[in-house]
């Protein structure tokens, strides 16, 4: 190899290794932004679901963010390196997995796989036996829906008798 | 032709079965041995916390950060020696020995799995294979009488010679800064040397030999090594070894066809009779010799200076023994990860001859060459897997003695590339 | 050759010295193996699948409490907590168990359990929803999920080059039987790890203030569980089984992220009227 190339590898470890901002998004329903890593420091700003931050560094359970003018600091389970998805999204995926242990779920798609789910299916069937895996309650379980309006009034009624008590 | 003349001609011929028949024991580093280990050169045994680390230092496989990780690596090498001006052509110009290695092959594959308070190894390396060819033709080759040079020489070389190490692996941290290991390889070498010339003079006599011979060493290769971390982004490892040889079988078969009347020649040390013109010469033996091999420690140093970077440095020491002298090597890698899922890693190493320098006027010497080499790989991560595909580099310069009883010295030069690519598991 | 050497050692001990002012250290650990998000689609299918399946184990081993109300208020308190989870790609389930025993699990994938004994125990929203938020943070940390390796699979063609060059296969991983028998031990028997745990709690302090709720919820109901010791205390006997160590960390984690805010925010009157009608 040419000295020229040698060096040049060499020099361009050097270069990236100094970089050192990171792409953050809000994954929360909103996060708030501190002076400090304490909450105590001063509310700065709060952010929505979905918007993009960019992180200098992580300390603890905070990461430290550029805001308008300097920094703030942000819990790092508000946030996560990619941008949000739904749930609402995966409830195909889920229904999915509900196919093996209720019929009615069955969307018309997984019918194309069927012969294949069907061995899986069965299969899975014994599993649940074996180990008394009971999806008839967890199905209960899951069918509990809280409407978003219901949360959000939910937590507003909380929030204004939060002193009451 | 008078017996000095035909003493020079067969001179001539010998080095064809030179003072060593050896693949390249002149060498220890003659396969970098590994996945990541490659990429940085050699310079492993203060990191070696993946599978390939059961050969550099086992102490670092407790350092392994998975459940449970395996490896492999499959290298496609080539190598060329080249002896420069061995043989002097009648009008003057000069002939070169070229002798060309190849092989493809799985050179190492290990799985380490976490087993109770430590780390189980189970590895195989083959840390070296060699595949030597030599087919050459020349003509009108220069001797002493310029009446009678030879036409025409022939000269087949099918030389191969690999070595096996397979076994256990354990580690454990004593505390959080310090770890052990120890690694039992079974040590198997497997070599075989067939050569043959074919001499016709230019007034009608001519000379023929075959030579073969196969040698197999079993034995043992224990490693221990040691690992502190006296910070957390530095590590020091130390590791020891030995090759042991336990058993040994050669087996030699010579066949010598001559038209040249009168005289003693030495052929590989043995002095033959050619007083008995028109002969068929055959000898075949039998022979049991465990060659020794000195000790080695590597002392490394590592340092973790982010989690996207890394350098390594090792040095490290074989002693001599009694045709060995001792020599000491040096490695440097570092590692780089442009994102999550790519890595860049690059290494520097050494690979001295372990003979003395040639020096004027002796004869018998062994050649002496100093290899420098280089190394670059990528590996491509994905969740469980990774794949590395790398490239390695190494040339030296230096001196040999070719012609047997001859003072006569050539510059010898060694060149290898080797490509290699490999897989990394968690599981 | 040695003036060669040379150039390179100088640089490379340059490039040291200059990034050694960057970084600091965090020891071994590569960046291909750090922060394993275990977070493409196949991770997450594979961890709600999981989940589910863990979710029906429990299920098996214990009786849903026969009591709409009550779910459906956990089902609030759980959820308005769970907006701060950093999960929106899941979907969170609360659910009572008809048990007298004191105990909460928590399944990937968004399912959490909570007993009758412990609600029993509880005097206010905030401990409600403090025991909540520590369960959801052993789910968002996906605790169970690195401990036991559930991942998709993996398809990528580094996978695939992988298998063809190293002709392993995904066969050598834990079958599902296994992994969730695991799972199962650590939530009825063994444990999180501690270390585990103590994020759990942390996380869970900080979810359940920042979602509004006191944040002395989780340690005064734990507090509660320590003077109240019946034979079947579960939360605190076989899963929790460092007490002071826990309330120790969760009085430090109130003091150092400052958590003065909404110190009265209880919600006594409105847990009483839903689970002590």
């Amino acid at each position: 190899m040419p000295r020229k190339t040698l060096m040049f590898l060499i020099c361009a470890l050097v270069v990236p290794a100094v970089v050192s901002a990171y792409d953050l998004y809000v994954k929360s329903v909103k996060a708030p932004v501190y002076a400090m890593p304490d909450t105590a420091s001063g509310l700065m700003v709060t952010y929505e679901k979905g918007t993009k931050l960019a992180g200098v560094e992580n300390k603890g359970n905070w990461h430290m963010i550029r805001v308008k003018d300097g920094t703030g600091w942000v819990y790092r389970f508000l946030v996560g390196d990619k941008p949000p998805l739904n749930a609402e999204e995966n409830d195909a995926l889920i229904n999915q997995y509900k196919t093996f242990s209720s019929k009615a779920r069955r969307r018309p798609s997984s019918y194309t796989a069927a012969a294949a789910a069907r061995g899986l299916r069965e299969k899975r069937k014994r599993f649940a036996e074996k180990y008394n895996l009971d999806y008839k309650t967890l199905e209960k379980v899951e069918a509990v829906q809280i409407s978003e309006a219901e949360l959000m009034s939910f937590i507003k009624q909380g929030i204004e008798n939060a002193h009451k008590d | 032709m008078n017996t000095s003349t035909l003493k020079y001609l067969l001179i001539l011929l010998v080095f064809l079965v030179p003072n060593s028949v050896l693949a390249d024991d002149f060498h220890y580093v003659n396969m970098i041995v590994g996945n990541r280990a490659a990429g940085l050169g050699g310079a492993y045994s203060a990191v070696s916390d993946d599978p390939s680390g059961c050969y550099y230092n086992p102490a670092g496989i407790a350092f392994a950060p998975e459940m449970s990780l395996s490896a492999s690596v499959n290298v496609f090498g080539t190598s060329e020696k080249t002896y420069k001006d061995v043989l002097t052509r009648v009008n003057g110009g000069k002939l070169d020995w070229k002798q060309e290695s190849s092989s493809l092959l799985p050179n190492y594959f290990g799985v380490v799995r976490k087993i109770g308070r430590g780390r189980l190894g189970l590895s195989y390396a083959v840390p070296d294979s060699t595949h030597r060819r030599q087919k050459q033709y020349f003509k009108d080759i220069a001797t002493v009488y310029e009446d009678n040079p030879v036409e025409s020489y022939l000269i087949h070389i099918n030389d191969s010679d690999k070595e096996y190490l397979f076994g256990p692996s354990y580690a454990m941290s004593l505390s959080d800064s310090l770890s052990v290991g120890a690694t039992m390889y079974f040590y198997y070498r497997d070599m075989e040397i067939i050569r043959s010339q074919l001499l016709q003079f230019q007034q009608g006599e001519h000379y023929f030999i075959n030579y073969y011979k196969t040698r197999k060493d079993r034995g043992i290769k224990p490693i221990l090594g040691l690992i502190w971390e006296p910070y957390d982004t530095v590590a020091i490892g130390l590791s020891v070894s030995q090759t042991i040889i336990l058993d040994n079988d050669t087996h030699t078969t010579d066949i010598f066809r001559e038209t040249i009347s009168g005289g003693f020649t030495l052929v590989d040390g043995q002095e033959y009779d050619f007083s008995d013109t028109d002969s068929i010469h055959f000898q075949s033996q039998d022979q049991d010799n465990k060659e020794d091999y000195p000790w080695s420690g590597s002392l490394g140093l590592a340092w973790f200076v982010s989690p996207s970077l890394l350098f390594t440095g090792d040095i490290t020491f074989h002693g001599s023994e009694k045709d060995k002298e001792s020599v000491v090597n040096f490695a440097l890698g570092t590692e780089y990860y442009f994102s999550r899922n790519l890595a860049w890693r690059c290494g520097l190493y050494t690979d001295f001859a372990n003979t003395d320098k040639i020096s004027d006027g002796d004869t018998n010497q062994k050649e002496n060459i100093d290899v420098y080499g280089l190394n670059t790989s990528l590996t491509l991560f994905h969740k469980l897997s990774n794949i590395t595909m790398g490239v390695s580099y190494g040339y030296g310069k230096g001196e040999a003695q070719m012609i047997t009883d001859s003072t006569l010295i050539q510059d010898a030069e060694i060149e290898n590339i080797s490509f290699y690519l490999s897989a990394a598991y968690k599981y | 050759m040695r003036t060669r050497i040379n150039v390179v050692l100088f640089i490379l001990i340059f490039a040291l010295l200059t990034v050694s002012f960057v970084f600091a250290g965090e020891g071994r650990r590569r960046l291909s193996a750090l922060d394993e998000n275990y977070d493409d689609q196949s991770d997450l299918e594979a961890e709600i699948s999981f989940g589910r399946d863990l979710a029906a184990r429990i299920l098996g081993n214990y009786t849903l409490l026969d009591n709409v109300g009550v779910n459906h208020y956990v089902n609030l308190v759980g959820n308005a907590v769970a907006l701060y989870s950093g999960r929106p790609e899941l979907k969170f389930h609360f659910a009572v168990l008809d048990a007298g025993e004191c105990n909460a699990f928590a399944a990937p994938g968004g399912y959490v359990f909570i007993t009758r004994g412990a609600l029993d125990l509880m005097e206010n929203e905030a401990q409600l929803a403090g025991v909540l938020s520590h369960e959801i943070a052993h789910i968002t940390e996906k605790h169970i999920v690195k401990e036991l390796n559930i991942r998709g699979a993996d398809d990528s063609i580094t996978a695939g080059l992988a298998n063809l060059i190293g002709g392993s296969t995904d066969t050598m991983r834990k079958t599902l039987e296994q992994a969730l028998e695991t799972a199962a031990d650590i939530l009825f028997n063994r444990g999180y790890k501690i270390k585990d745990e103590l994020e759990a709690d942390q996380i869970g302090i900080l979810m359940s203030a920042v979602a509004g709720y006191s944040p002395d919820g989780l340690k005064n109901f734990l507090s509660k569980v320590k003077h109240f010791e019946p034979e079947d205390a579960t939360y605190k006997n076989k899963e929790h089984p460092m007490h002071m160590v826990r309330l120790e960390t969760i009085d430090q984690t109130i003091k150092i992220n400052g958590l003065t805010q909404n110190l009265n925010a209880t919600m006594k009157g409105r847990f009483n009227e839903h689970i002590n009608p």
